[in-house]
Formats: C-alpha cells, sequence, structure tokens
C-alpha cells in the first residue's frame, strides 16, 4: 500500500478544523493529545451517525442494520465519554470551528 | 514580575490609571502601535472583578475615541520584553487589525425566536421492531437532527433578515449558537461609531415589523469578537 502525503493546500484546509492550541506542558502533553485525538473521533463519529440517520430515515436499512447500526455507534458514544472522563476533559472541550458547516458540538 | 496585556492602541493615546487590583497600567511601545499592560507577580485569576478591570482599561481608549485591539483575558507574559517580542513577531497583522477596527465598535445582539421553528417530523419508527437500544437511539439522534436542522434554517432566515435590516452600517458580522439548549443566537456586529445610533434605530424598526422575534442588543463594546 502506497500512502501519499497530502498536498499542503490540503493540509491548509484541515488546519484550521483542529484545536487551535495543543497543551504541550510536560504535565499537560497526554491530555492535550487526547484532546486532538478525540475531537477527531468526534468528528468521525458524527458523520457516520448522520449518515446511518440519513440511510435509516430513508428506508435503506433493514430492521437488523438499524439495530445494529444504532449499538454500535451508542456504544462507541459511551466509550468515548468513559475516555474523555480518564483525561478530565469535557464535551464542549472537543468542539471545533467547522467554518461554512458551523460548530462541531 | 510578569505582565498581562489589556489591548493595542495606536500611538498617542494615553493609558488609564489604574487596572487590575489597582496596578498602573503602563504604555509599552511596539512598531506604530502601543500595547498596555499592568505588572502582577503571578497572572491574575479570571474573577469577575478582574474581568470588569480588564474590560474597564480596554473600554478606555473606546471612551476616549481611539479602538483598540482588545486582548482576551487571560494572557500572560514573563516580562516587557517577551511582550514586545511577541507584538514584534506579527507586527504587520496588528497594524492591519488596528487601521481595519479603527473608528468602530463592536455591537452584540442575542437573538431569541419566539416560537419553536417547524420541524420536519422523520419517518415513522418500523412497527416490525422498535424496541431494540440501537434503534431507540438512532432514532432520538433522528429527531434531534431534525429539529437541529429546522432550527439551523430559522437561524439562516433571521440572519438574512437582519442582513437586510442592518445592510449599510454594518461592516463585519459574527454568528455563533449559543449552546444554552434554548435555541439563541448570538450576533457580534463591527458598526462604525458614526452608526451606532442607525444600528439602534434600524433595529428597532425591525422589532416592530417582526414583534415574534425576541432580540436583546447590546453595545457598544470594544471589538473583542473582531479582535482575531
Amino acid at each position: 500500500v502506497t500512502v501519499e502525503p497530502a498536498p499542503p493546500a490540503k493540509l491548509a484546509e484541515l488546519a484550521p478544523l483542529l484545536p487551535a492550541r495543543l497543551e504541550a506542558t510536560p504535565e499537560d502533553i497526554e491530555r492535550g493529545l487526547a484532546k486532538l485525538v478525540l475531537t477527531v473521533i468526534e468528528l468521525l463519529r458524527q458523520v457516520l451517525e448522520h449518515q446511518a440517520v440519513r440511510r435509516m430515515d430513508g428506508g435503506g436499512l433493514s430492521d437488523a442494520e438499524v439495530e445494529r447500526l444504532g449499538l454500535a455507534l451508542l456504544r462507541l458514544e459511551e466509550k468515548l465519554g468513559e475516555i474523555r472522563g480518564a483525561f478530565g476533559l469535557e464535551r464542549e472541550d472537543l468542539n471545533i470551528d467547522l467554518g461554512p458547516l458551523g460548530r462541531l458540538l | 514580575m510578569g505582565l498581562h496585556p489589556y489591548c493595542l492602541v495606536p500611538p498617542g493615546c494615553p493609558p488609564p490609571g489604574n487596572g487590575i487590583a489597582g496596578a498602573r497600567v503602563t504604555a509599552l511601545d511596539g512598531p506604530e502601535l502601543v500595547a498596555w499592560a499592568s505588572g502582577h507577580d503571578a497572572p491574575p485569576p479570571a474573577t469577575p472583578e478582574n474581568l470588569r478591570s480588564h474590560d474597564r482599561v480596554v473600554r478606555a481608549a473606546l471612551d476616549a475615541g481611539v479602538t483598540p485591539v482588545p486582548f482576551r483575558f487571560g494572557q500572560w507574559h514573563a516580562d516587557a520584553a517577551d511582550l514586545v517580542a511577541g507584538i514584534v513577531a506579527r507586527a504587520q497583522h496588528w497594524q492591519q487589525l488596528l487601521q481595519r477596527l479603527a473608528g468602530s465598535a463592536e455591537m452584540g445582539v442575542r437573538l431569541r425566536l419566539a416560537a419553536a421553528p417547524a420541524v420536519d417530523p422523520p419517518p415513522a419508527p418500523s412497527p416490525t421492531n422498535g424496541e431494540g437500544p440501537g434503534r431507540r437511539y438512532l432514532e432520538r439522534r433522528s429527531r434531534e437532527l431534525h429539529a437541529a436542522a429546522a432550527r439551523a434554517s430559522a437561524h439562516q432566515e433571521v440572519l438574512e433578515l437582519l442582513a437586510g435590516a442592518l445592510s449599510g452600517c454594518v461592516l463585519q458580522t459574527r454568528a455563533e449558537a449559543v449552546p444554552d439548549g434554548a435555541g439563541h443566537l448570538g450576533l457580534a456586529h463591527l458598526v462604525h461609531r458614526a452608526q451606532v445610533s442607525t444600528y439602534g434605530e434600524s433595529l428597532a424598526d425591525l422589532r416592530r415589523r417582526r414583534p415574534d422575534l425576541d432580540l436583546l442588543v447590546t453595545g457598544p463594546w470594544p471589538p473583542y469578537s473582531f479582535a482575531e
């Protein structure tokens, strides 16, 4: 598998979406990194959730698929809440500005 | 002793006497601009009293007829050299910002829709299997997403209405949903100070035409929302 590096223009588009600051003091580095990683995961979780809801509302999923997807997303949300708690982060700490799409949370 | 910065102003604008905890506010010269700051043994905590003192110093510039570039509360520099070096590193940015904000002030509008926006109902749940926690979760999220979409659509309509009503006296707008669960929308308008009364009259006229809109207007403020 070959992974091509993202062109600078794409990185420039991505950069404003991420937290403006990473806490990089020795005491806070773990929390700062956790915040960054959890923000990205939360963004992906919401994309998946929107897609699942859209497909459910559109009748494109069987009952079993709705249950399985819903359960997976529910568990993911619970697990993310646990990890946030372990790092002393609130849900609002993962908020980012998505430009014309508004804010993540 | 470190420094708590308040704002940047053009050269020639004298600082007010005292700032946070009564500390003397001093003017530190940068390239074609001046920083107002006061010395403290440790970063001042964000207490209501200190926040008011910070705003009072920033507002003193506005009261003197100068629009400052305000710093958010909570910045801290080890000494004067550190503060000036930080400004010099982005001197062109700060000079352009001072120029862009010159003669303006910030007005705030907190807007609440008197009636909850109509929500397109999500499709009815499947009658065959509506009991599992997975389905219940997705159906709850579906309802929440539909309500959020309806709210965003209603906000957009009001934003366009406000833009029309205030055209000509607003230089720049920032809008953000207020995370209070009540569907409030917070707006910051950059207004030329000579136009502040026209701005107020335009909003009063809008209130008369649209009594269903609950508008709370505050200001003029230093342009905190436009300083970055």
